[in-house]
């Protein structure tokens, strides 16, 4: 009976301070708003940007090459350097491409220094086979000045390029014809933005637990429990950190179940109350004084906040 | 005693009192930047997840006649592609039976015969037909290596129409054999040497190098950032360390508050810079470069990261809730600022924030100061 | 003689000093006697912050001490003197009788809680000040302690200083001159209760 009292009495204080109701709140906001999220669609196809600062004849024509072309990748342009580079490192584009002014102009007369750029992150896999479609647009567009320039024949431009047309419209030429039946047809996917409930509800159990030891702490420091004998200082420690762990514990069951994590989700959660409630039994053990424990504490949550972030990427 | 005297009495004493943690903070740095540091190596190499598209195997069939020898120049040139070295591997067979084995037995993705003659027939424009084959044409990894065969085939077809169209026309104006042979090498060449020019014609550049620090730097600084807040751990319980006897004192002379805040403000600006300089020689030393100006542009981020510190030290109740709420404050500022995960990849919301917080200015100051 | 008069306060609607006015003559030590929570604290503070330009020393309950620091360094924090000069002065009647110089190089934290009002009170006497006003000054002191303040509390009255403590230690009122009675906001000279015989404790009922 004592033990019950003192149970119900030691959740009675822990409900009285701030803190814990902002914590607790903060669980059950975070899966109310993830409810309430509409999912997104997400799709699979690969996307490749474009920044093209040669706005010459040339650039026109590989652009409408590019777009005949009917890629596998999806080729856009955009208006400026930054956007380009932000899609890519935001993972939305796979790789990216900067064309230069007076590129086309450079490569037709054999002159490779003006270089395209291709900017790819660590997860580019498919840089340089998409570079192989950009690139047989770059030469398909300045073909015909290619030849001239190639064989001199300046005087022949105009009707060598009238035969270069003839012979692309014909059917005379050598042509891979597709292998495969149709085009891709790129799944969307269905999914929710994740707001890292369940990293959120492991690391509030981790802090409740820490925060209820504190209190005893601190508690114990003003003597009240002096008059007691050691087991009973050590239920009453015991009673603090449960009392601490068991609403987050709970609202956050409730809140997993809510936001339909899986059972191993949620017996994760159950796990994790179990081991905060032993190893902060510990701790206890070894730092006795709240100057101590006010130093360490926020060292600790600083280490498991970085490990669940850490894990979370893994 | 007057008030002045006695408001530079409080930032003295504050001050020789500071003394007496220089060492905690010293060495919690060191502790705090290993491990943060530790966490942004694991971080920046795991933060964007490879992609995972299979590389696929292609096996090839050769007709024995007469001109393998440019078959097998340009298979050797294939091979050396990057774009095919990054999606296919491909390997010779010794006969079309073979080669419809392995794709029965999902050996292969895909199976080219080339005919005999072929070389001469594209040559001639007898254009002889080479089969494609492909085991299953529904997954990415077909429709990846079938865009790349389009692509090389378009070469092929362009260099072929040009090579026509300038021997149609040195025909066309009777040209001398020997004029339309130049022509025809010539044709032959520039094309040849234009495909094979692309790889001198397109720079492969690091996109999170570009316009910024490598994503090495940018956790490198993180961690500095992080490391100089959480440094409030100590600096919050000395701040709280006034007596209640001394406040009390110091209010009933009209040092309030804001003086205190000042004294709070001045001690924590000056030690987090004291501490600042390890870390700056640490990573000026790893990186084999220093930036000697950066010992003055960082100013301004450790002055904003030590208001932010005095500001919870001075209004906390408690060292504890002071710690805490500095805690979660650093993580939010250090998040909204693209410091934990890179501001490119956060939500849109996020970003757009990100201009009106600190933490984006105060990583880039120490970024620059650290790296230039 | 130091004339205090009308002082007022009142937190929100709870109105804690009515018009309190008193005085203290040179040579003299006034007490200052009430229940807790009676006002004696806001009142002594009330003086304070009033008669700031006169040269009044002002010792809080709660010792106004930088734990990490060592006693000079301490005393230098409420002073404008110099490390040499406050040395000299401690070692030199009349704070020498303080004894601050037997613990000068040990740090505030490792000192007892005689030793820390003692060292309160230097604070607070570097400056010579003619007027001490103090609160509480021997809550949590043992009997030598408190033997120890009261006699240098004597010396510094004899040499013309004025007092001002607010206790509700008996063995203060006995050094007091005059004991005046803080309650419901109004001051009462004892002098009269005591002749009747009433003691203080039942003058505080």
């Amino acid at each position: 009976m004592k033990i019950y009292n003192r149970f119900i009495v030691l959740s009675k204080r822990i409900f009285s301070k701030k803190l814990y109701i902002c914590m607790l709140i903060l669980i059950i906001g975070l899966t109310t708003v993830y409810k309430f999220l509409p999912e997104r669609q997400k799709s699979a196809d690969i996307k490749v940007g474009i920044y093209m600062e040669d706005n010459s004849s040339y650039g026109e024509a590989f652009l409408d090459d590019l777009a005949e072309a009917n890629s596998l990748y999806y080729f856009y342009t955009v208006s400026n350097q930054e956007k380009l580079l932000s899609d890519i490192k935001s993972g939305y584009a796979e790789c990216g491409f900067y064309i230069p002014d007076s590129f086309f102009e450079a490569f037709i007369s054999g002159d490779y220094n003006n270089k395209i750029k291709l900017y790819v992150i660590p997860s580019t896999t498919l840089a340089n086979a998409i570079s192989e479609t950009l690139f047989a647009s770059v030469i398909s567009s300045c073909s015909k000045d290619i030849l001239v320039e190639g064989t001199k024949m300046y005087n022949y431009k105009d009707e060598l390029s009238d035969r270069m047309d003839a012979y692309l419209e014909g059917d005379e030429l050598f042509r891979v014809i597709s292998a495969t039946d149709g085009s891709y047809d790129y799944k969307t996917t269905d999914y929710h933005i994740d707001l890292h409930i369940y990293e959120l509800i492991l690391l509030l159990i981790i802090f409740s637990g820490l925060l209820g030891y504190y209190s005893y702490v601190k508690d114990a420091e003003e003597s009240i429990y002096i008059a007691l004998r050691s087991p009973d200082r050590f239920v009453i420690k015991t009673l603090y950190i449960l009392t601490a762990i068991l609403p987050v514990t709970l609202v956050g069951v409730i809140c997993a179940i809510i936001a339909s994590y899986s059972v191993s989700v949620i017996l994760n959660i159950l796990l994790c109350a179990v081991l905060v409630l032993v190893s902060t039994i510990i701790l206890s053990f070894i730092i006795k004084k709240s100057t101590y424990l006010t130093k360490v504490l926020p060292m600790i949550m600083l280490i498991v906040i970085v490990m669940v972030f850490v894990g979370s990427i893994r | 005693m007057s008030k002045a005297g006695l408001f530079i009495n409080l930032i003295r004493s504050d001050f020789k009192r500071l003394k007496k943690y220089l060492p905690s903070l010293f060495i919690s740095v060191i502790l705090i930047l290993t491990f943060l540091s530790a966490a942004g190596i694991y971080i920046s190499k795991n933060i964007y997840k490879t992609n995972t598209y299979e590389t696929v195997r292609i096996a090839y069939y050769l007709d024995e006649d007469g001109d393998e020898r440019y078959i097998n120049f340009a298979v050797d040139y294939l091979s050396t592609m990057k774009s095919m070295r990054e999606t296919s591997n491909i390997i010779e067979v010794n006969s079309i039976e073979e080669g419809y084995d392995l794709l029965d037995k999902k050996e292969v993705l895909f199976f080219i015969y080339l005919p005999a003659g072929f070389y001469e027939g594209i040559m001639t424009g007898h254009n002889p037909v080479v089969n494609l084959v492909v085991r299953d044409n529904d997954s990415i990894a077909a429709y990846i290596t079938n865009e790349l065969f389009l692509s090389l085939g378009r070469y092929l077809t362009v260099a072929q129409a040009a090579i026509y169209s300038a021997i149609d026309t040195s025909w066309v104006h009777e040209m001398s054999d020997d004029e339309v042979a130049r022509v025809n090498n010539l044709s032959n060449k520039v094309f040849f040497e234009k495909v094979a020019a692309k790889d001198s014609v397109i720079n492969v550049v690091e996109a999170t190098s570009e316009n910024n620090y490598s994503i090495k730097k940018h956790y490198e600084a993180a961690a500095i950032m992080l490391s100089l807040f959480f440094m409030a751990f100590i600096l919050i319980p000395y701040m709280q360390s006034r007596s209640a006897g001394t406040i009390h004192k110091l209010k009933l002379m009209h040092i309030g508050n804001l003086h205190i805040f000042i004294s709070n403000l001045l001690t924590a600006a000056v030690s987090l810079y004291l501490v600042y300089i390890p870390c700056y020689i640490a990573i000026s030393f790893l990186n084999e470069h220093i930036h000697i100006a950066g010992l003055i542009t960082v100013i301004p981020a450790i002055s904003v990261i030590a208001v932010i510190v005095a500001l919870a030290g001075s209004l906390s109740k408690s060292a504890f809730s002071g710690n805490l709420i500095l805690l979660f404050t650093a993580i939010t500022i250090a998040y909204i600022g693209g410091a934990i995960i890179p501001a490119a990849m956060l939500p849109k919301v996020v970003q757009s924030l990100s201009g009106y917080m600190p933490g984006r200015y105060i990583l880039a100051h120490i970024a620059y100061s650290l790296f230039g | 003689m130091f004339n205090i008069e009308n002082i007022s306060k009142a937190y929100g609607k709870n109105q804690v000093l009515s018009n309190v006015s008193f005085y203290a003559n040179e040579g003299e030590a006034v007490g200052i006697l009430g229940v807790n929570g009676s006002g004696k604290s806001t009142l002594l503070s009330c003086i304070v912050e009033k008669y700031a330009e006169t040269n009044v020393g002002y010792l809080p309950q709660s010792n106004p001490l930088f734990e990490e620091l060592k006693p000079v360094d301490n005393i230098r924090m409420w002073c404008k003197l110099t490390k040499a000069e406050i040395i000299e002065r401690l070692t030199t009647p009349p704070l020498l009788y303080l004894g601050i110089n037997e613990f000068m190089d040990k740090p505030v934290s490792k000192l007892s809680g005689g030793m820390k009002k003692r060292l309160s009170l230097a604070t607070v006497l570097i400056n010579n000040p003619s007027i001490l006003l103090m609160d509480e000054p021997f809550a949590a002191l043992d009997l030598p302690a408190k033997q120890d303040i009261l006699m240098y509390l004597q010396n510094f009255r004899a040499s013309g200083g004025t007092i001002i403590i607010a206790s509700h230690d008996e063995e203060i009122f006995n050094f007091c001159n005059r004991v005046l009675l803080l309650r419901n906001g109004s001051l009462i000279d004892t002098n009269e209760l005591k002749q009747q015989g009433i003691s203080y404790v039942n003058m505080l009922r």
